[in-house]
């Protein structure tokens, strides 16, 4: 199959292309981006494949330039973010081509934009996946796996630690300050609010090594996705962490005094506070060089309350990388298709599509919780 | 006047930064594990 990769120069897409070169389903990979040299030094990693790899220039926020590179491929990918400005022009290329498109959206509004695409993708008759990385994406599956074990889901809570050490892409950089700086969508007694973002501070534990993170209410994805699904739950919110603590109480600065809110604000600021940066990396308590997700899902089942955490703790860039892949070898051998759009969650069966993460060397952790 | 201004920003700045260290140190004391992760088989995943 042949597949086009649009973002292939960043940390994940590297990580994706090299996935994708190690299938055996992959005939042919063309690497597309704005960065040139970056593109063709990931098309040289992949030289000595059995992959066909070659290079191509395309503004992503362009949907006729998409679409005239997706045309002939059996899937296209995505992983140029941020995602606000590009999730849904690259979708709307795929869907102008006739291409299955699978996404990392994990911006909230890119993600809204992407799922008003619905109609247009069915009128098409082609599959659009948006938020198929670890949060979006894992994050919801492990919601879906939880919710198994239950009969009615109440609250959801989804929390992401992020290391500096583990993440050290300028596109992360803006979509962290970004989520950071939106106000807060979240359910609460049944009811969507709107909450002040990077408030309400919590520690949150998450699988080793990573430990405790102070984390913070975000604007993500997957209130708006989840919603969909569990209509009735009572509680519903994302919340986001950095391990390094002084750099987070930097971040939660930056984003209060607007920083986020415009990505070329958010670049500006990143550009200045690079010369910070390796001071920031030192000051302790370190990260764990690794970056986690938590889901927490409560409810009851026949009267007894239930309570089920999942977690994962990995490198930032396979955790985005290993679930978008197989998504795309799903897509693109046709093993799924399902006109619309759609978030993982709803078009995979989760407990299938978890197992070949499983396969891909991810380790799905379940919290014991200790007895007092 | 402006060696007062500055004097006193200076004392701001360093009063802020005092409060921060004591913030880092302070949350560096971090509570017990809530429990302990388990490894979930690839058989418990399945439907």
């Amino acid at each position: 199959m042949k597949a086009l990769l649009l973002g292939g120069s960043g940390v994940v897409g590297q990580r994706v292309s090299e996935g994708l070169a190690a299938r055996a389903e992959v005939t042919e990979l063309v690497i597309a981006g704005r960065n040139r040299s970056g593109i063709e030094r990931t098309v040289e990693r992949l030289a000595n494949k059995a992959v066909v790899a070659t290079a191509a220039s395309v503004d992503v926020t362009d949907p006729n330039e998409v679409a005239a590179h997706a045309t002939g491929a059996d899937v296209a990918i995505s992983c140029a973010g941020p995602f606000l400005a590009r999730d849904a022009s690259a979708a709307q290329g795929a869907i102008k081509a006739g291409v299955p498109y699978v996404s990392l959206g994990d911006d909230l509004t890119g993600t809204r934009n992407v799922l008003q695409l619905n109609e247009s993708a069915r009128a098409a008759d082609v599959t659009i996946v948006t938020g198929c990385g670890f949060s979006p994406g894992i994050t919801g599956l492990l919601v879906a796996l939880a919710a198994r074990e239950t009969q009615v889901v109440e609250d959801v809570e989804i929390s992401i630690g992020a290391s500096l050490l583990d993440s050290k892409g300028r596109a992360t950089a803006v979509h962290f300050l970004t989520a950071l700086a939106q106000p807060a969508g979240m359910v609460f007694d049944h009811r969507f609010v709107q909450e002040p973002p990077a408030s309400a501070p919590r520690l949150v534990f998450f699988p080793a090594p990573i430990g405790w993170v102070e984390t913070f209410r975000c604007g993500h994805p997957e209130v708006t996705s989840l919603l969909e699904t569990y209509p009735q739950v009572r509680s519903l919110q994302s919340r986001i962490g950095l391990e390094e603590r002084a750099a987070m109480d930097l971040a939660r600065v930056a984003a209060g005094a607007g920083v986020g809110r415009s990505e070329r604000l958010t670049r500006a600021m990143l550009r200045l506070g690079r010369p910070v940066r390796p001071v920031l990396d030192r000051v302790p308590p370190k990260g764990a060089r690794c970056t986690g997700v938590r889901v927490d899902v409560h409810g009851h089942e026949e009267g007894r309350a239930t309570s089920v955490s999942f977690g994962i703790a990995d490198r930032f860039a396979l955790l985005a990388a290993v679930p978008v892949v197989q998504a795309a070898i799903e897509l693109g051998t046709r093993h799924v298709t399902k006109a619309g759009v759609h978030t993982p969650d709803r078009l995979f069966e989760p407990g299938g599509f978890l197992r070949s993460l499983v396969d891909a060397g991810l380790r799905i952790m379940r919290l014991e919780p200790t007895r007092v | 006047m402006l060696t007062r201004a500055l004097r006193a920003v200076s004392t701001l700045l360093l009063g802020a930064l005092l409060v921060w260290a004591a913030r880092l140190l302070f949350h560096s004391k971090l509570p017990e594990p809530e429990g302990e992760w388990r490894e979930v088989a690839r058989a418990e995943l399945a439907g």
